[in-house]
C-alpha cells in the first residue's frame, strides 16, 4: 500500500513510514483485527485442547473396560466348557485310531462285556449315528447300555437290600428303576432286532444279550420266560407289585 | 471460558470412576481366571469329586461299582490314588456276574470273571476285608436257581 503523505510504500504491517515516518494508521487497524483474530484463535484452541484432553483421558480407559468385559465373558464361558476339551480330544483321537477302537470294542462284545463296551465307547465320546464312523455300534450300544444299566439295577438291589437306610429311602425308587429297566430293555432288543440294516454280527451281540438277561432275571429274579413274559404284559402300575412279590415274597 | 473450564474439570472425575471400574474388573477378572484355571485342572484328573473312598469306608458296594462304572474304570483304567477302591468295586462287580454264569454253565465267562477278581484281590491292598464281605453278601444273596 501507499503512503497517503509521501506515496512511498508501506507494509500494512509497518506501524510508520520507512520513507516519511509518519504513523500508519491502517496498520493500527489491522493489528487491532490481528490481535482480535489471535484472542478467538487462543480461545478456540484452548476449548479444543480441553475437550481432546477429556477424551484422551477416557477413551483409553473405555477401552481397557471393553476388553476387561470380553476377558471375563470368554473366560466365563471356557470355564463353563472345559468339560468338552478333553472329550472332544479323545474323540478325535478315536476318528483317527478307528481300526484300533473298534477291534477293542469288538473284543468286549465278543467276549460278552458289555458294561465294558459301554464304557469304552463313553470314554472314548464317539459317535454313532447313521453315516459316522462308528455307526455300526449304534444300535448295538443302546441295547448294551440298557443291559449293563440293568445288571447294575440287580447288583444295587442285593448289595443294599440289607442297609435299613435303603429300605426305608431307596427301595421304592430302585425297584421303580428296576422294573423301567426291564422294559427298556427289552423294548430296545425287540425294537434293535425289527431292524433290516442290523449287521449279522451285531444281531449275534443282541441275541446274546437277550439270552444272557433272560437267563440272569430267572436267576437273580425268580423271573422264569413264563413270569417274564406275564411281567412284560403288565400294565406300569403293577409291574413293580409283581417285581416285590417275586424278589421278596411281599 | 467457564465451558472450558467445566469440560477440565469434568474430565478427571469421570477419569477417576473410570479407575474404580477397572479396578473391580480386574479383580473380578482375577477371580473368574483362576476359576477357569481350577476347571480346566479338574476336568483333566479323573479323581476329581471322586466319591468311592467315602463309600467304601461305608461298606456301599453298589455306590461303589457306581462310581467304578461311572469313571469308565472297567474298561479306561487310569492312575488313581483310589486304586484299591476301584478294584473292590471291580471285585463286586465280577463276584455278582459270576454267580450266574457259574450257574448257565458258561465256562469262558466264569473263567473270565474269576481271573477279573483275582487280579483285584491282588490289587486291593489294605481293603482285603472288603473282599471278605463281598464274598459273605454273594453266598447269602438269594437262590432262584
Amino acid at each position: 500500500m501507499k503512503c497517503p503523505y509521501c506515496g512511498g510504500e508501506v507494509a500494512l504491517e509497518d506501524k510508520e513510514c520507512p520513507y516519511c515516518g509518519r504513523p500508519n494508521e491502517q496498520s493500527a487497524g489491522h493489528r487491532k483485527d490481528m490481535e482480535r483474530y489471535q484472542k478467538r484463535f487462543s480461545a478456540a484452541e484452548k476449548t479444543v485442547a480441553g475437550k481432546t484432553k477429556g477424551y484422551t483421558r477416557i477413551l483409553p480407559r473405555v477401552l481397557v473396560i471393553l476388553f476387561l468385559v470380553i476377558a471375563i465373558v470368554a473366560m466365563a464361558v471356557i470355564s463353563e466348557q472345559a468339560w468338552q476339551f478333553p472329550e472332544n480330544g479323545r474323540r478325535r483321537a478315536a476318528e483317527r485310531n478307528a481300526e484300533a477302537v473298534c477291534e477293542t470294542m469288538d473284543g468286549f462284545l465278543d467276549r460278552g462285556e458289555y458294561s465294558a463296551f459301554v464304557s469304552y465307547a463313553e470314554y472314548q465320546n464317539i459317535r454313532m449315528y447313521y453315516g459316522e464312523t462308528f455307526s455300526e455300534y449304534g444300535d448295538v450300544y443302546y441295547c448294551a447300555n440298557y443291559f449293563a444299566d440293568l445288571v447294575y439295577d440287580m447288583e444295587k438291589l442285593y448289595l443294599r437290600r440289607d442297609q435299613e437306610e435303603w429300605q426305608k429311602w431307596d427301595k421304592a425308587g430302585d425297584m421303580r428303576m428296576l422294573s423301567s429297566g426291564i422294559i427298556n430293555f427289552f423294548e430296545t432288543v425287540s425294537y434293535t432286532e425289527g431292524r433290516s440294516d442290523l449287521s449279522e454280527r451285531g444281531r449275534g451281540w443282541v441275541a446274546d444279550m437277550r439270552e444272557t438277561m433272560t437267563g440272569m432275571l430267572d436267576y437273580y429274579l425268580g423271573l422264569d420266560e413264563e413270569k417274564l413274559s406275564e411281567y412284560l404284559s403288565l400294565p406300569e402300575n403293577r409291574r413293580v407289585v409283581y417285581l416285590e412279590e417275586a424278589i421278596f415274597g411281599e | 471460558m467457564n465451558k472450558n473450564n467445566a469440560a477440565r474439570e469434568k474430565a478427571p472425575v469421570a477419569a477417576r470412576v473410570l479407575n474404580v471400574v477397572i479396578a473391580v474388573l480386574l479383580v473380578a477378572a482375577a477371580i473368574v481366571c483362576a476359576r477357569m484355571i481350577s476347571q480346566l485342572k479338574k476336568v483333566y484328573d479323573r479323581d476329581s469329586y471322586a466319591s468311592i473312598d467315602y463309600y467304601s469306608q461305608q461298606g456301599d458296594y453298589a455306590r461303589m461299582i457306581y462310581e467304578y462304572r461311572r469313571r469308565n474304570y472297567d474298561a479306561a483304567p487310569f492312575e488313581s490314588k483310589y486304586e484299591e477302591e476301584y478294584e473292590a468295586a471291580a471285585y463286586a462287580d465280577a463276584a455278582f456276574q459270576k454267580r450266574y454264569f457259574e450257574a448257565a454253565g458258561d465256562e469262558a465267562r466264569t473263567a473270565e470273571l474269576a481271573r477279573r477278581m483275582e487280579e483285584a484281590r491282588a490289587k486291593v491292598g489294605d481293603l482285603t476285608p472288603l473282599l471278605a464281605d463281598i464274598d459273605r453278601i454273594m453266598s447269602e444273596l438269594p437262590k432262584h436257581k
